[in-house]
């Protein structure tokens, strides 16, 4: 009798004990790397994600699932979305070993010196690898032809984290990749090529080097004409801008630190340069009066010129220097990001020259057009300054400028926090501005007709970031380790967040891939 | 606390005939508290304990025989966990926690040498339940990131040990005992998996058990 009474008695006691209800402290532990990369880009079929502690990439859907993209074991660098949407391009690494000890399975077991890297570009297609190019390791950006056939990766210097070279490598040249066979053709093209723009008809890339442009055949890849800046091979001429007249006819680019604006016939392969009254601080194209606008950021004035004619207008003078120009139909918006006091905001009328002058109270930190061009929306950074009352509480803080277009008014908002990032949208319901703030966990949502009046839409954790989807509607990260996104339509308010996918391979080693296939 | 509990526990189911009784100084059940500790060697423990071992609390049940011979039953709990950190990539972290349970069953044979000191073998057949946890929002109770996954996997234990039986009074109805043992375990590994993905669920990474094996206990024998 004495066992069973035993036996009773212990289970009774172990029933009470509640052994799951809380979190242990042995250890803390610090990761080298995050689980995932907030940097997401968005697709018509989700947004990628990479996880950089874990080496994959992961497609996170709206439906509360996520897939992980088989990369050939290759780790993801960085993500371009092609312009359509319809696919994610990713700079991809992988390790191989020259040891062809079979026993040899993870990157830690294979000595240094036979261990190394390779890198390839990845085009991935519903969530799938549906191409595959290698590439050389210090490519770092792409673009894409307007149909969104062609990418074309370059270095940008400016943008690299060292440069990666393995064994010998071509610095100047450029890799034309066609999206659907996977075929590439690398082209040289000059020292350290900065810009590509490609004609409306896609039959032509336009790419800019230091002292030097050069037109590509997309058909064959072949260097059509070659575009020399200088005559001088001592000058170093390094292209800041350029745009392509709507009938692709002619290359706009304007020179680093230079008044000069080379014109480039791509038909009858000419230069022209026009002297303008300074260093241009953005070109924009206009199709709808065919002219290109010009700002300077040391003069108060903007130019068009005429593609017609070839000709520059008659300056445009303004109160203050304007740096960044926003096109919608027939007018410009003229703004400054650079200067920290310049407050003034210009929607020029490309057909009269007639402005209209917005004073917003904080700098511009960055504008926006809705799809309508019916409302600009700004982000006005803080402001050093001395000034008390009112005005010097409005300097002390982020804000948002609200500018109708229609109406001709303007409002500037006080934010509680630092913008995170701005959004905006239009439908049936009207046009809003989506706002997230540091450590808010709920997304403004202004009514622009009406900005006063804002909404808030609360969300699941903190945000990080917020971009647009291409069926209209928005993605937005969030502060979580183990991954957050959240899906909202902002034409009804309504979201779904998809997470957990951070913790996808979180305990598993780092193998070396493609170990047969090196075998072979 | 589990500790105590328990020991009151049995004590309290014997109090009832303690009076009655002069335990034999062969004496074959066995109850006791015991500590664990069993090997692992995998590169993912850091982020669960220091060390590469895992340490447990639990207790364990013999039903003897004969002076030789008992069977035996044991179960091991163990709790073990932390905060993982992003400093280096500017990222809030996340909390991880391993609770383990696992069940010992099988039998020891003792050879005892005097009234109060027994050398033993045992070989048992051990059964390992793990629940992985996750969560970046402890704060919360309802947040989207709070993460379970549970694991089984047998395995087997081989050891040698010594037990210690120090004479009782004359009138209790049972002795106090300690026992240490030593020797090998080996544990299929637990394998985790993320049940949250598209397809397939996807492999979240394994635990791999094994390696040296520590029991030590301390109890009454009756």
């Amino acid at each position: 009798m004495r066992l069973p009474t035993l036996l009773t008695g212990l289970l009774l006691a172990t029933m009470g004990c509640d052994p799951f209800g809380h979190w242990p402290d042995n250890t803390s532990i610090d990761f080298d790397q995050a689980l995932w990369d907030d940097d997401v880009v968005a697709a018509e079929d989700g947004v990628y994600v990479m996880l950089p502690n874990a080496g994959r990439l992961v497609r996170v859907n709206d439906n509360e699932t996520f897939d992980v993209v088989d990369l050939s074991g290759a780790a993801p660098e960085r993500l371009i979305a092609t312009p359509d949407g319809t696919r994610v391009l990713v700079f991809a690494s992988w390790s191989s070993c020259e040891d062809p000890d079979p026993k040899i399975t993870h990157v830690d077991q294979c000595d240094e010196d036979d261990l190394s890297e390779n890198a390839e570009l990845v085009v991935v297609k519903n969530a799938k690898r549906s191409a595959v190019a290698e590439i050389s390791p210090h490519l770092n950006a792409l673009a894409f032809s307007g149909d969104g056939q062609t990418a074309v990766a370059y270095l940008d210097y400016d943008e690299s984290e060292g440069l990666e070279v393995s064994g010998l490598a071509d610095l100047g040249e450029v890799v034309f990749f066609d999206l659907e066979s996977g075929e590439t053709a690398s082209v040289s093209i000059g020292f350290s090529p900065n810009q590509v723009l490609f004609t409306d008809d896609n039959s032509t890339a336009v790419v800019m080097s230091r002292s030097k442009v050069v037109a590509v055949d997309l058909s064959s890849f072949s260097v059509v004409v070659e575009y020399p800046l200088t005559l001088d091979a001592d000058d170093e001429i390094t292209p800041s801008d350029a745009v392509l007249t709507p009938d692709g006819a002619t290359a706009l680019v304007s020179i680093e630190d230079s008044s000069d604006l080379y014109r480039l016939n791509l038909v009858e392969y000419s230069i022209d340069i026009e002297d303008l009254d300074a260093a241009p601080a953005d070109l924009a194209v206009s199709t709808s009066v065919d002219g290109t606008v010009i700002a300077y950021s040391s003069l108060n004035q903007v130019d068009v010129f005429d593609h017609e004619s070839g000709e520059l207008g008659e300056p445009v003078e303004l109160e203050e220097a304007v740096t960044d120009i926003l096109l919608t139909d027939g007018l410009a918006l003229l703004y400054n990001v650079s200067y920290a006091d310049v407050h003034d905001v210009y929607l020029l009328d490309l057909d009269t020259t007639e402005t209209v002058e917005f004073v917003v109270e904080n700098p511009v930190d960055e504008m926006r057009l809705t799809e309508s061009g019916d409302f600009a929306v700004g982000l006005l950074r803080k402001e050093s300054t001395t000034a008390s009352g009112l005005e010097g509480e409005f300097d002390k803080r982020e804000g948002l400028a609200v500018l109708d277009l229609l109406e001709e008014e303007g409002v500037s908002l006080v934010l509680e926090e630092t913008p995170l990032g701005l959004a905006l949208a239009e439908n049936d319901n009207g046009s809003f501005a989506l706002v997230l703030m540091n450590g808010l966990d709920y997304l403004l949502q202004v009514d622009l007709s009406d900005p006063s009046t804002a909404s808030e839409i609360d969300l699941p954790e903190p945000p990080t970031s917020i971009g647009a989807l291409p069926d209209g509607r928005f993605f937005i990260t969030h502060d979580a380790a183990l991954g957050l996104v959240t899906f909202l339509d902002p034409a009804t308010g309504n979201s779904t967040s998809t997470g957990g996918f951070g913790a996808v391979e979180l305990l598993t080693e780092q193998t070396l891939p493609r170990r047969e296939a090196d075998e072979e | 606390m589990l500790a105590i509990t328990t020991i009151c526990a049995a004590l309290f189911a014997l109090s009832g005939e303690a009076n009655a009784l002069e335990i034999s100084p062969e004496a074959k059940h066995e109850v006791s508290f015991a500590y664990g500790s069993i090997g692992i060697d995998d590169p993912n423990w850091p982020v669960f304990a220091w060390g590469s071992k895992m340490g447990s609390a639990g207790v364990r049940v013999g039903v003897g025989f004969d002076k030789n011979l008992t069977a035996l039953v044991g179960w091991h709990h163990s709790v073990l966990g932390g905060e993982v950190e992003f400093g280096r990539a500017n990222q809030r972290g996340f909390e991880m926690a391993l609770t383990t349970d696992q069940v010992f069953l099988g039998p020891k044979y003792a050879i005892p040498v005097t009234e109060w000191f027994a050398p033993y073998g045992t070989a048992q057949a051990t059964v390992m339940r793990t629940r992985f946890r996750m969560d970046d929002d402890t704060k919360s109770d309802d947040n989207t990131n709070q993460y379970k996954n549970a694991a089984i996997a047998p395995g087997a234990v081989a050891a040698i040990g010594i037990e210690v039986v120090p004479m009782g009074y004359k009138n209790m109805p049972f002795r106090f005992a300690t026992d240490l043992e030593l020797g090998y375990a080996a544990v299929l590994p637990l394998q985790f998996e993320q049940s949250r993905h598209a397809g397939d669920p996807v492999e979240l990474g394994d635990l791999d058990f094994g390696g040296f094996y520590l029991h030590w206990g301390a109890g009454v024998r009756f």
